[in-house]
């Protein structure tokens, strides 16, 4: 059968679907196809048939009728071509499959409804969506298959953080073998996705012997936007064979493109890439070097920009300090802060100690803004506070003497080398916390140093939530005499985080506190009340108490915390409970609040008699 | 002794977020008493809620296929996430104190089973339902009123081809959608659903792709037409006539099949064990509805059924989402629509059975293991322009193998070879999938695929949808 000639009048027909029926009479493209048909018809019925209806179409009729047959032709056709269509593969079969292109370790065992709600997430735009990706992320949802195109999707998700997301955590955890998938779809004249696509790349690396994406890679490096430039540049520093061209791209016009080139000359870490880094720290590009040594600091890289630094450090009166003066020595300064921002180095150490013991030595301290100096011997602190050593630890302790600015840095360091009693008697037995009372301005801030550094210990962030440490941790980590030092500072918020059993000031302080203490206290004073020794009934009565005394006039709501602990008082008091705060109602004025508390009455009512 | 798993108890939730919160119930422990009847038949307790009272829910096991979830709670979703809190809870292993049978529950326990009985007394004969009366005058109303909008829609559809599509507009879409309304007023709702895909196709914005799929839909609308009027002409005269249940002309008229009808006509399989091969929901903007489609091997056979379940937009929120099923589903009856290779089934419940290897192995015994035969019986469906124009099949080929273009070809062990690709009518691309998947699944293989005629270029295509061989099965779906 000549399917050729079938699907040329299935061509005509649609376009006279597009045309219109009212235009077929005596249409000669389809008139010219009609004596084929007719000779075909001989032999196969079909075509007579087809023939017969083209005839129709195309001979004299009403218009009405006239689309009748087109419909009746084209039925008749698209039946008879149902039946014809190819199926045999268009080109040839590959004998051999590119073994690199697959991801083996992906699973098709999720169900539709858990897939189907990240891939609307990542297809969608709107709310809520970087929670479900997020969480999908921890489930590991992404392992399954079915996720991976979305996953590159994301990097152009037009909510960035999720793009972000996506490039940073997501992608990364296929490990190298995407890589040929990123890079194949790569658009070199693309914007900020390509950047993030690119900087996967770098992260995850190219495979040496994997040809065609090395390929891809140096096209977008040659041919690409500029940031596509810089971004496809910096990916290649483990790659030997692309020295020359990185040196090249290193002295290129564009800012973008010699900032791309540090960087992967950084990774190169050979003599030749050094020597053109070092070069370009101390030209105008310093800071671009410094940013590309920071994120791959080589000990050799080091030991070439350590010898500057100190010798800028230690250079001797330069005439007249003026404002500007100052700029130009941090702006000299500035770079090595950033080169060595990672870096461990045992020169560095050295260097550092002797810094921070020793700062007469380094006069180029004294030109620069008091806030520069600071930044630079806070850097040399962090150091030396992460090197764990007793001399670190001396210095550490002399900055602080300094000036409680360093404070933090020395309190961690020892709270790392000394014992529970020892810290404290450090701080508060011969240090800054001994003052009772505190006079000149110093101690002053050195105190409020003292406690801002507790409680970044003491509450420490997880996401974007500070979280009191746990009770056995802090008993066993923190001598008890803070909490008297504590009480003596009135500060509630850290002795509710030091509060533990066994001491008989706590009490009093909470009795004393509370009398004083704001509506959102509250979680504070309850910390603090459950780590103290008090027995059931005197805890419950300060909790009536606490009730008792708040303004209900002025009160809109109240805590899910309070309304949990009401819930929970002892059972022989559920139903006194319940009638003291059956006597606070008169006063509330919020229907939402007023409802809430005759739930929780209510409640304890029912506990009441069922006891 | 109840055996829970919580893959059956996902199932049985009408979506996810249901599972989740009844999850979540048991996480933050609401449930304040947790009660299992003597036989551990059935569970039930008590769940703090948000106002004073606590909801007290049930999940009655009786009948083992059809759980029922009972809350007091105002949640118009079954099971609430009471219900399946309760479940999860007992599934978790967390413990259930022994009780008798609340009160409230064995009344209603009895009244089913009364229900029961009547049923099988009715089944057996002993109780006659009254002969259904049909109302011959307005039957007959009806079907004038449903010839009456055929010719309309003749005249609407001849009108376009006249005119052509080309000259189509934003006023033809609209006036087409306001045709469309009446049509489903006329008792015409096969045609309503798709007069406006017709409007949709005409909507889209890559015209030359929409055109060859409108000029498509209007010669279906054609044949829809035609036959559809020899059908109703037929059943004028006899008003005595049977609804044909061979064809699907009932179902394109927008005739909704009961079970019962079903039933009569025979078409009802018994004790069937169903094994899921793949499934996807998609938007249906011409049905205005969420339709989750589910293809499933009878074990035993070597057919395909297909299960639809259709969610109107409006009613989202309170209907059940299927989900992709990986157990075997035993059924007790499997009620067969009319239709061709992949005629849509329906049953009122699942037992669920772990699946074994002999269920896969059995499934690769179904299929095809010639892709020439496998094509010959979708192409004679094809023909028939209302017959269903995305057929699918499992073939067994010895290798699904790439192609210098890039593309995937499926290869029988005769070395006969089928072109792969993405069918228009299906939401979701899984061709390019196959470059991802281990290649040591991609030989000596089953697969399943949906085909469809691609009238531009005149190909027969077929997607993958799921790939088997011996104990490992990838979903490229879901």
């Amino acid at each position: 059968m000549s399917t050729t000639l079938l699907q040329e009048l299935q061509g005509e027909l649609r376009r006279l679907y597009i045309a219109g029926s009212d235009l077929a009479a005596e249409d000669f493209r389809l008139k010219r196809l009609e004596p084929k048909l007719a000779q075909l018809g001989e032999r196969a019925p079909v075509f007579k048939k087809l023939a017969e209806g083209v005839a129709a179409l195309t001979g004299p009729s009403d218009p009405e009728a006239r689309a009748v047959r087109l419909q009746d032709v084209s039925l008749l056709l698209n039946s008879v071509l149902s039946t014809q269509g190819a199926t045999a593969a268009e080109a040839q079969v590959v004998t051999e499959r590119e073994k690199d292109n697959e991801l083996p370790e992906l699973t098709t065992m999720h169900s539709y409804r858990q897939l189907a709600e990240v891939q609307n997430a990542l297809s969608e735009s709107g709310g809520g969506r970087y929670e479900i990706v997020t969480s999908a992320y921890e489930q590991g949802l992404f392992r399954d298959l079915r996720l991976f195109p979305f996953a590159m999707k994301a990097l152009s998700d037009s909510y960035s953080e999720i793009a972000d997301f996506a490039a940073r955590n997501i992608l990364p955890s296929y490990g190298r073998s995407i890589v040929p998938y990123l890079l194949s779809e790569m658009d070199i004249q693309g914007g900020r996705e390509e950047e993030r696509r690119l900087q996967v790349v770098r992260e995850l690396g190219v495979d040496p012997e994997d040809a065609r994406s090395l390929e891809r890679l140096v096209h977008a490096a040659e041919e690409g936007a500029d940031k596509v430039r810089s971004a496809a540049i910096a990916c290649l520093g483990p790659h030997p064979a692309y020295e020359a061209r990185l040196l090249e791209w290193s002295q290129d016009k564009k800012k973008a493109v010699r900032e791309g080139a540090y960087r992967a000359l950084a990774v190169r870490n050979s003599e030749a890439a050094r020597e053109r880094l070092y070069d370009a720290f101390k030209g105008k590009d310093a800071l671009l070097a410094a940013e590309a040594i920071g994120y791959a600091p080589s000990a050799e890289m080091i030991d070439m920009l350590l010898p500057l630094f100190e010798e800028l450090l230690r250079k001797g009166d330069a005439g007249e300090v003026d404002k500007k003066a100052k700029e130009k020595q941090w702006s000299a300064l500035e770079p090595f802060l950033t080169a060595f921002e990672y870096a461990r180095h045992p020169e560095l150490e050295r260097l550092y100690l002797d810094l921070a013991g020793n700062q007469s030595a380094y006069p180029a301290l004294g030109r620069l803004h008091g806030g520069d100096c600071i930044r630079i011997l806070r850097h040399a602190a962090a150091y030396l506070e992460s090197t764990d050593t007793d001399e670190a630890l001396d210095v550490l302790k002399r900055l602080e003497e300094q000036d409680p600015i360093y404070l933090p840095y020395a309190f961690h360091a020892s709270k790392r080398r000394l014992t529970p009693a020892e810290l404290y008697d450090q701080y508060v037995g011969s240090g800054w916390g001994r003052l009772k009372t505190v006079v000149s301005k110093k101690s002053q801030r050195a105190q409020k140093a003292l406690l801002d550094t507790l409680r970044d210990e003491l509450y420490a962030y997880q996401g974007y939530v500070r979280i009191r440490l746990p009770q056995d941790q802090i008993e066993a980590e923190w001598d008890p005499r803070w909490l008297d030092w504590l009480i003596e500072r009135d500060d509630l918020q850290l002795v509710s985080a030091l509060a533990a059993p066994g001491n008989s000031r706590l009490l009093p302080y909470i009795e004393r506190t509370m009398e004083k203490a704001n509506h959102h206290d509250a979680h504070y004073i309850f910390t603090s009340l459950d780590a103290c020794d008090a027995d059931e009934d005197t805890k419950y009565e300060l909790l009536m108490k606490w009730m008792e005394r708040k303004d209900w006039k002025r009160t809109y709501s109240m805590y899910e915390e309070e309304s949990e602990r009401l819930l929970r008082v002892p059972d022989h008091l559920a139903s006194e409970s319940a009638d003291r705060l059956e006597a606070l109602i008169k006063d509330v004025r919020y229907d939402s609040l007023k409802e809430k508390l005759e739930e929780i009455i209510h409640a304890l009512r029912r506990r009441a008699a069922s006891v | 002794m109840l055996q829970l798993t919580t893959s059956y108890i996902d199932s049985l939730a009408p979506n996810a977020a249901a599972a989740k919160n009844g999850r979540g119930l048991v996480q933050k422990s609401k449930f304040i008493k947790l009660n299992v009847s003597e036989d551990e038949d059935l569970l039930f307790g008590e769940c703090l809620g948000s106002g004073k009272s606590n909801y007290v829910c049930s999940v009655d096991f009786i009948t083992p296929d059809n759980p029922v979830a009972r809350c007091s709670c105002p949640s118009r979703q079954f099971p609430c996430k009471h219900a399946l809190g309760l479940m999860y809870a007992y599934a978790d292993g967390i413990s259930f104190e022994k009780g008798a049978v609340p009160e409230d529950i064995a009344s209603k326990r009895e009244k089913a089973e009364k229900r029961e009985e009547n049923k099988a007394k009715r089944e057996s004969g002993e109780l006659t339902d009254k002969p259904k009366k049909v109302n011959k005058s307005a039957l007959k109303k009806k079907i004038a009123k449903q010839l009456e909008a055929l010719g309309e829609l003749e005249k609407l559809v001849l009108s376009l081809v006249r005119g052509g599509l080309g000259t189509t507009d934003a006023r033809t879409v609209k006036s087409l959608n306001e045709h469309a309304k009446r049509l489903g007023s006329s008792y015409l709702t096969g045609a309503e659903n798709e007069l406006r895909r017709l409007a949709l196709l005409l909507e889209e914005n890559d015209r030359e792709i929409s055109y060859t799929y409108a000029a498509e839909q209007l010669t279906l609308l054609h044949a829809f037409i035609k036959k559809g009027r020899a059908y109703l002409l037929a059943k004028q005269e006899d008003p005595d006539l049977k609804p044909d249940t061979e064809s699907t002309i009932e179902e394109w008229l927008g005739h909704a099949w009961q079970l019962a009808e079903l039933k009569e006509a025979g078409r009802v399989s018994e004790n069937v064990e169903l094994l899921q091969l793949a499934f996807y929901s998609y938007k249906d903007e011409a049905r205005r509805e969420f339709v989750d489609t589910g293809f499933w091997l009878e074990l035993g056979s070597d057919r395909i059924h297909r299960t639809v379940q259709y969610r109107p937009f409006k009613a989202v929120k309170f209907m059940k989402e299927e989900d992709s099923f990986f157990d075997v589903a035993k059924i007790a009856e499997l009620y067969r629509y009319p239709g061709g290779m992949n005629a849509r089934v329906r049953f009122e419940g699942i037992l669920p059975r772990t699946m074994e290897n002999a269920d896969l192995e059995a499934a690769c015994a179904a299929a095809w293991t010639s892709i020439p035969e496998a094509v010959k019986a979708v192409k004679n469906q094809l023909k028939d322009p209302l017959a269903d124009r995305s057929p699918v099949v499992l073939m067994k080929v010895s290798q699904i193998a790439s192609t210098e273009d890039g593309g995937f070809t499926l290869v029988d062990s005769a070395g006969n070879t089928l072109q792969l690709g993405d069918v228009y009518r299906l939401p979701q691309a899984s061709t390019q999938l196959l470059s991802l998947v281990d290649s040591s699944l991609l030989v000596d293989c089953c697969v399943l695929a949906m085909f469809e005629h691609r009238m531009d270029t005149g190909r027969l295509i077929a997607q993958p949808l799921t790939i088997l061989q011996g104990d490992r099965v990838a979903r490229l779906l879901y």
